[in-house]
């Protein structure tokens, strides 16, 4: 405990010399950063740096090889997945990732499951406490819907809408969980300058609304513009962090996207 | 001592038809990620065939069957992979899966139909020869099974593994797209695939059936062991399914020796779900 | 207009079934519907571990028979009477399933199957020959429910009326606790376990805690429903509890429809009656069953209720 740095006392998320291999490959080695609650955090590098590994590890997708992660003040390295997401962190995605035969809203409302407790008797026998529980659920899922402009499309099923769609689905249910810590995973990919503006819009609401969100992206325009700090990663490796102004402007990192020295 | 060898001979026999039986299963769940139950319906055929090839033309003529055999498992496994596997490839939700459990369903009750509902013994010529080798004794029969079974797997082995069809079989088998895009006929691999597996399946049966009880439903709790096996050797495992199907063998008849005859069948059921309750998420990733 | 007939459609089967046994007016007649019944409570258990929370278990039967010759056990050679021993025997298969699936249910993909239908295997096997407990190839002599006489009235279960109304009850009863789950967060659960298992626990569900909650419950009502069925036959065999019966069950959901409240109902009706129908010899059955199974499975594989449902959005308001 005394071990912790001044800084990483108020932190949110503390990542300490992470490691993780996958048998001789090392993903990610030795990396250390950490979240202060209510920024925009970025992580950016070039393909392969090991970016989504670190999310996958934070969320218990895969095992540590080394190293630890102090969420809140506690050891989540240890956690299963769905423990992770109540204890407060959850990450969308990078690829589509949703329930297709699911409707809009009741997708959304799949999210606040972890937030309510009525049980199997409970839902049986439809008690008082059931019936609250789901019209608060309906009340909430209208509201995440329309944060992510989804009111319109509410009935139909998941696979039946378009990428960008999908994509604000899978934020909105990740919201549904009441996190504390939000990590998305290249939110804007694939998306023209329409629908990335919707998107940072609702990341802005997330923002307002008291969330730390950690994001993944390739988009740099989008990471200047939204990034409180941001954290540059290479074969596995940090290799500088920073805020976005002093990190555009340095020369390790755009060595590292362009693989030359600028001269 | 002379008993744990009896055993294990014993033991070494019957694993070798769970080899063979688990080897068709492996080459077909490798094209089409199918459990094909329908494997454990051609087996009975073959023991049917070699019953009625007894019944018409004498004892002398029972190595004859094997020709039959061949022929009817040939067809049925061309015309299952057209009608039902081939369609069913990369349906959600286990379709495929269902779609074997229904033409199992519907094989072994045609035998039903066919042969009727009661089990019988069949002999061989081979069965009242008893050899001693050592301290051990078994029946000609039981050898040949051995052998035979032994053989048809090696044959195999060096079909997949040393000819150029069967490096496009393993091509086919691990990406279907990308095989046939080299020019790999991948679907007339998975036909042939099909035919080995049914050929191999069918001559199982005609090899045990002198020494078990023939009926439709005889399939059934062999071709689950060879899904085990399959299972517990890798799916897709050429050589995890004939050394796990001697594994089982072995495990299967020391359970019994040693510990009760009555249960024998639950020593294999056992066994696997200890090894699945350790390694849930199965054995070897392929 | 609309919804008022919408309403009615509920109380209406309700009606129809109550008023079956007058319009058919044959014992034989009420004696299949009956076992009909037993096996829409069967088919649906199964729907909610298959259909909804998508565990393909071929080890279903075995429940069914663990809850039916625990039942019959204890009446036939301890003594207890009716409802303490159905009651009992399925207390006695839920804890089995509990025991059974926690570690079961950690099992991926076609492991899973193959666990069940191994599981449903040695629980035929022991019944078969444990001889003593269960009397081998069959446990026979389980007693009908004792006469009763209440407000007047006078049940005599020596007679086919009272037990298929007590059957149909149940039937009821289980179908309407599937749709009370499915319609609640747990049902919620169960579809996300079955549509993305991996995201539904990045949103927090205790996947390994929900299929076990499903598994129970339907395994439960599956002894439940061999306790019915026990004490109906008067006699039962170790066959019950095998790949057969499972693989039947599996066959009245695919093509009654998974998912569906029309297919829990028309799957056994379809696949009890036809061969019926067709006069066909019981030996002809799974030749049958394997047929529709495929015919099923390759051209409709929603089944006749997930079909139906699809044609349009108002069927789909029609047929539940």
């Amino acid at each position: 405990m005394d071990s912790l740095k001044s800084e990483d006392r108020s932190s949110l998320l503390v990542v300490d010399r992470l490691s993780v291999n996958f048998g001789r490959l090392a993903a990610v080695s030795e990396l250390d950063f950490n979240i202060q609650a209510q920024e925009i955090f970025g992580l950016i590098g070039p393909n392969g740096a090991g970016k989504t590994t670190v999310f996958n590890a934070i969320t218990s997708a895969v095992p540590l090889s080394g190293g630890t992660i102090r969420f809140d003040g506690q050891d989540v390295s240890r956690l299963k997945p769905h423990q992770i997401t109540a204890a407060g962190i959850v990450r969308v995605h990078q690829s589509a990732n949703v329930f297709p035969e699911t409707t809009v809203r009741e997708h959304v409302m799949t999210g606040l499951h972890c937030r309510t407790a009525t049980s199997v008797l409970g839902a049986v026998l439809n008690t008082p406490f059931c019936r609250k529980e789901e019209a608060r659920g309906h009340d909430k899922a209208g509201e995440l819907m329309a944060l992510a402009l989804l009111e319109d499309v509410q009935g139909q099923p998941a696979s039946s809408l378009t990428w960008a769609q999908q994509k604000r689905l899978m934020v909105a249910t990740a919201l549904a969980t009441r996190p504390k810590l939000l990590l998305l995973d290249e939110p804007v990919a694939g998306m023209n300058s329409d629908e990335i503006e919707e998107m940072l819009d609702l990341v802005a609401a997330v923002r307002k609304q008291g969330m730390t969100v950690f994001v993944i992206e390739h988009n740099m325009q989008v990471m200047m513009r939204i990034c409180d700090r941001m954290l540059v990663m290479n074969y596995g490796r940090k290799l500088t962090e920073g805020n976005p102004e002093k990190i555009s402007q340095d020369p390790k990192v755009i060595e590292a996207y362009l693989g030359y020295k600028q001269k | 001592m002379t008993e744990f060898l009896q055993y294990t001979v014993n033991g070494l026999i019957a694993g070798s038809a769970y080899g063979l039986l688990a080897l068709a299963m492996t080459l077909i769940y490798g094209i089409f990620h199918v459990p094909n139950f329908a494997l454990g319906a051609i087996y009975a055929l073959g023991a049917f065939v070699s019953f009625y090839v007894i019944q018409w033309l004498g004892p002398a003529y029972y190595l004859l069957s094997l020709f039959p055999i061949v022929l009817l498992a040939g067809i049925l496994g061309i015309l299952s992979e057209k009608i039902v596997f081939r369609p069913l490839h990369g349906a959600p939700h286990a379709a495929g899966f269902i779609g074997a459990l229904g033409l199992y369903s519907i094989l072994e009750g045609g035998w039903s139909v066919l042969f009727g509902p009661t089990w019988r013994s069949l002999v061989s010529p081979y069965n009242d020869v008893f050899l001693n080798l050592g301290p051990v004794s078994l029946t000609l029969q039981r050898l040949l099974l051995f052998i035979v079974c032994l053989l048809f797997a090696l044959i195999t082995y060096l079909l997949i593994f040393r000819t150029l069809m069967g490096k496009k079989i393993r091509a086919s088998s691990e990406n279907k797209e990308v095989a046939s895009l080299l020019g790999v006929a991948t679907d007339r691999m998975s036909s042939l695939t099909f035919v080995i597996g049914y050929v191999l399946s069918g001559i199982a049966g005609a090899l045990i059936a002198p020494t078990a009880l023939v009926g439709a439903g005889m399939g059934l709790t062999p071709i689950i062991k060879g899904f085990i096996v399959v299972a517990l050797g890798g799916l897709g495992s050429v050589t995890g399914a004939i050394v796990g199907g001697l594994i089982l063998g072995l495990g299967e008849n020391y359970g019994a020796a040693y510990i009760s005859s009555m249960y024998k069948d639950i020593f294999s059921f056992g066994i696997f779900l200890l090894v699945l309750l350790l390694m849930p998420q199965g054995l070897y990733k392929r | 207009m609309e919804r008022t007939l919408l309403a009615l459609r509920y109380p209406l089967l309700g009606l129809l079934v109550l008023l079956l046994p007058f319009l058919i007016r044959s014992n034989y007649w009420i004696y299949m519907f009956t076992l009909v019944g037993i096996y829409i409570i069967l088919a649906g258990s199964l729907d909610l571990i298959y259909g909804y929370t998508g565990l393909a278990s071929l080890g279903h039967g075995a429940f069914f028979g663990i809850g039916a010759y625990a039942c019959g056990i204890l009446q036939v050679k301890l003594g207890y009477s009716i409802i303490p021993a159905i009651v009992l025997g399925t207390l006695f298969t839920c804890a089995f399933s509990a025991l059974s699936g926690w570690p079961m249910l950690r099992i991926k993909g076609p492991y899973f199957a193959l666990g069940t239908l191994a599981m449903g295997s040695m629980v035929t096997i022991v019944i078969h020959n444990w001889d003593s407990l269960t009397g081998g190839v069959s446990l026979s002599g389980i007693p009908l429910p004792p006469t009763i006489e209440f407000l007047g009235l006078r049940i005599d279960f020596s007679e086919k009326l009272p037990y298929y109304y007590l059957v149909y009850f149940f039937v009821f009863l289980s179908l309407f606790l599937i749709r009370r789950l499915n319609r609640s967060r747990l049902g919620r659960a169960f579809q996300a376990i079955r549509e993305n298992g991996d995201l539904a626990e990045a949103l927090g569900i205790n996947i390994l805690r929900y299929k076990l909650i499903s598994f129970v419950i339907a395994s439960t009502m599956a002894a439940f429903a061999g306790g019915l069925y026990a004490n109906y036959m008067g006699s039962i065999e170790p066959e019950i509890a095998g790949g057969h019966m499972s693989f039947n069950l599996l066959v009245m959901i695919v093509v009654g429809g998974a998912r569906t409240l029309t297919g829990e109902i028309v799957g056994p009706l379809l696949l009890w009656f036809l061969p019926e129908f067709l006069e066909a010899a019981v030996v002809y059955r799974p030749l049958f069953y394997g047929l529709v199974l495929l015919i099923v499975i390759i051209l409709v594989p929603a089944g006749i209720g997930g079909k139906f449902r699809s044609l349009s959005p108002r069927l789909a308001k029609w047929i539940p």
